[in-house]
């Protein structure tokens, strides 16, 4: 691992927020999961074949039956609360 | 005390702070982190290696730094930043440090720089180490132009020829009013008699500025003008007159105030605005047309246009021999030529047309507001060899629009608009020969999320455009491909709230298409 080169430079802190999973119908290893991909969708954009993929959900290798759905944090504003 | 940087202010340009953030608190939730056998209590985390966080692409340390301050010493009763939705920006007022410029100086090379964070922009001379940030600027490069915006409460005489020793530096005074008890009354100035005094003391310290206003009903129109023609005497390069838009949020908003105010303060600028020299632009200036035409609407004093005896009105036929289609086309066309310091216009006045060439001042030479000595550049954008021509809609966005089409075979189309540009984007793709059965609809977004007068598409959020683009759906369908402008966006593609605009075509269920737009800055 490497050590930071710059001890003496100033530092960027960020706090971490709680760190419970809010488990619906899935479990906990699952909503890790979810979570994590979900994050990377807000970064990037998965290709195949040089096209872009729309991934909605996923599915584990151990239980191709079962598709898990990711959820957007898009806000509809027809729906939130208006003053 | 440590000073923690809030991961949502990164969100938007560099996002991949947020991805470490998610994913270590998914795998808290799971694990526990431990050192030599024990378990590890964590609570945040920290940037390691800052080489590997040089990810801003700039060149200028004052673009690194950003806002230096988060607070301000007036109460502007026109103050957008008032009428903020909650949750917009991070509430504690924040001081950019010495320290943190100084590791953001050293960080910044080779047009890279260290991350940075959207926060809100304030009175930059409330940061107890203004001076001292400027200093540093000033060391990080000789020569390059360091640009101050202020409602100039804290600009003293002393200050003033402290900033001149920084040359070359230009300042934008928020001025409002040149009436020291109209300041405090609109402004919540405490030191009002102070900012009045500022142009004339720029002046004579040969520090090119622009005089910014907000006209505002409990101004009157006659202090306006009164205003305006102060900074003309006092040899301001430009003055920008910006239009007031308060959000639904704001406390002083109400629906009809300002739609009535506006349109006389807009015949009278275009009154005044011809019997002065410096010039005097509307903003937005879609406020007062959008027509494309590359029409001057004003001429910067002793600059070439000046000197050739440019007048506002003059239209620009033709430049370097090439015939202008559009204002876009025009600034386009003089950047071209502004490294050579030297272009040949045709210009039509009235029913006449007359060629001139416009030269720029030799280096050395006091050409004071255009180009004081020890400036070597002092040139924004649309203000070229000292001809205004605000920004309009470019051309080429039709050109890209199509192209995007094209690519997607798409069938139903649904282009987003601004409503300052709709009639001119309407007009321009009703000629677009699209293929047959193709069908193409403009929308115009509601801007629920700011609301009241705020109708501009830079401050568009996505989720404005979810529910807009739904409605529609509601009674023409869904449309098979989204075309939207990029120019509220972000470059990582995210809006003000750090939301990615994918998730547009997740939740809407249609193919959606960008297509880079500048955004309207003069």
């Amino acid at each position: 691992m490497r050590e930071p080169e710059h001890s003496d430079d100033y530092v960027w802190h960020f706090k971490l927020q709680d760190a419970d999973l809010v488990a619906g119908e899935d479990d906990a290893l699952t909503e890790m999961v979810r979570q994590q991909i979900s994050a990377l969708l807000r970064c990037l954009t998965f290709t195949s074949d040089g096209r872009d993929v729309r991934v909605t959900g996923f599915r584990f290798l151990d239980d191709p039956s079962r598709e898990h759905l990711l959820l957007p944090s898009l806000a509809d504003a027809e729906s939130s609360e208006l003053e | 005390m440590t000073e923690f940087h809030s991961v949502r202010a990164f969100a938007r340009e560099e996002p991949r702070i947020e991805l470490i953030e998610a994913t270590l608190r998914s795998l808290l939730a799971l694990v526990e982190l431990e050192f030599e056998g024990q378990p590890v209590q964590v609570d945040g985390f920290r940037l390691r290696n800052l080489e590997d966080w040089r990810t801003a692409r700039e060149t200028s340390l004052q673009l690194n730094l950003g806002s230096l301050s988060t607070t301000c010493n007036c109460r502007c009763e026109f103050c957008y930043e008032q009428g903020n939705p909650p949750g917009l920006f991070e509430t504690e007022p924040r001081f950019v440090g010495v320290q943190e410029a100084r590791v953001r100086r050293k960080y910044l090379h080779d047009g890279r720089g260290l991350a940075h964070e959207s926060k809100s922009s304030f009175e930059p001379l409330t940061n107890p180490r203004f001076f001292d940030l400027m200093r540093l600027m000033r060391e990080d490069d000789p020569e390059q132009l360091i640009e101050l915006i202020t409602n100039g409460a804290l600009l003293s005489e002393e200050l003033i020829v402290r900033l001149a020793e920084l040359k070359p530096i230009w300042i934008n005074v928020s001025l409002n009013s040149s009436d020291a008890a109209v300041r405090g009354r609109i402004m919540g100035d405490r030191r009002f008699g102070q900012a009045v005094r500022v142009p004339e003391i720029l002046r004579s310290h040969e520090i090119p500025f622009m005089g910014s206003l907000v006209p505002w009903p409990e101004q009157g129109l006659d202090d306006l003008v009164r205003t305006i023609e102060y900074l003309d005497a006092h040899e301001a390069r430009t003055t920008r007159v910006a239009m007031p838009a308060l959000t639904r949020h704001h406390p002083r908003y109400s629906p009809t105030a300002l739609r009535e105010w506006l349109p006389a303060v807009k015949d009278r600028v275009e009154e005044v605005r011809r019997g002065i020299r410096t010039p005097v632009l509307i903003s937005p200036f879609t406020y007062v047309t959008s027509s494309l035409d590359a029409v001057v609407e004003g001429v910067i004093r002793r600059s070439p246009a000046d000197v050739a005896g440019l007048e506002i009105g003059d239209r620009l036929l033709a430049i370097d021999d090439r015939q202008v289609v559009s204002r876009a086309h025009a600034s386009s066309l003089l950047a071209k030529a502004q490294p050579s310091g030297r272009v040949a216009l045709e210009i039509g006045r009235d029913d006449a047309a007359f060629d001139v060439v416009l030269q720029e001042p030799a280096p050395g030479l006091d050409v004071y507001p255009y180009r004081p000595r020890d400036y070597r550049r002092l040139d924004f954008p649309g203000m070229l060899f000292g001809l205004c021509l605000p920004g309009s809609f470019h051309l080429s966005y039709v050109k890209r629009i199509y192209e995007k089409i094209l690519a997607r075979e798409a069938k139903r189309v649904l282009v987003l608009v601004s409503s300052h540009f709709r009639e001119v984007v309407a007009d321009l793709l009703a000629g677009l020969p699209l293929s047959s059965g193709a069908e193409l609809e403009l929308l115009v977004p509601e801007n629920r999320f700011f609301g009241g007068d705020v109708d501009i598409g830079d401050l568009w959020v996505l989720e404005d455009i979810v529910a807009s683009v739904r409605a529609h759906a509601r009674e023409a369908g869904l449309p098979d491909l989204l075309v939207m402008p990029d120019s509220f966006l972000s470059r990582w593609g995210r809006d003000l709230l750090g939301v990615p605009y994918t998730e547009l075509e997740t939740v809407l269920g249609l193919e959606v298409a960008l297509i880079p737009c500048e955004r309207i800055l003069v």
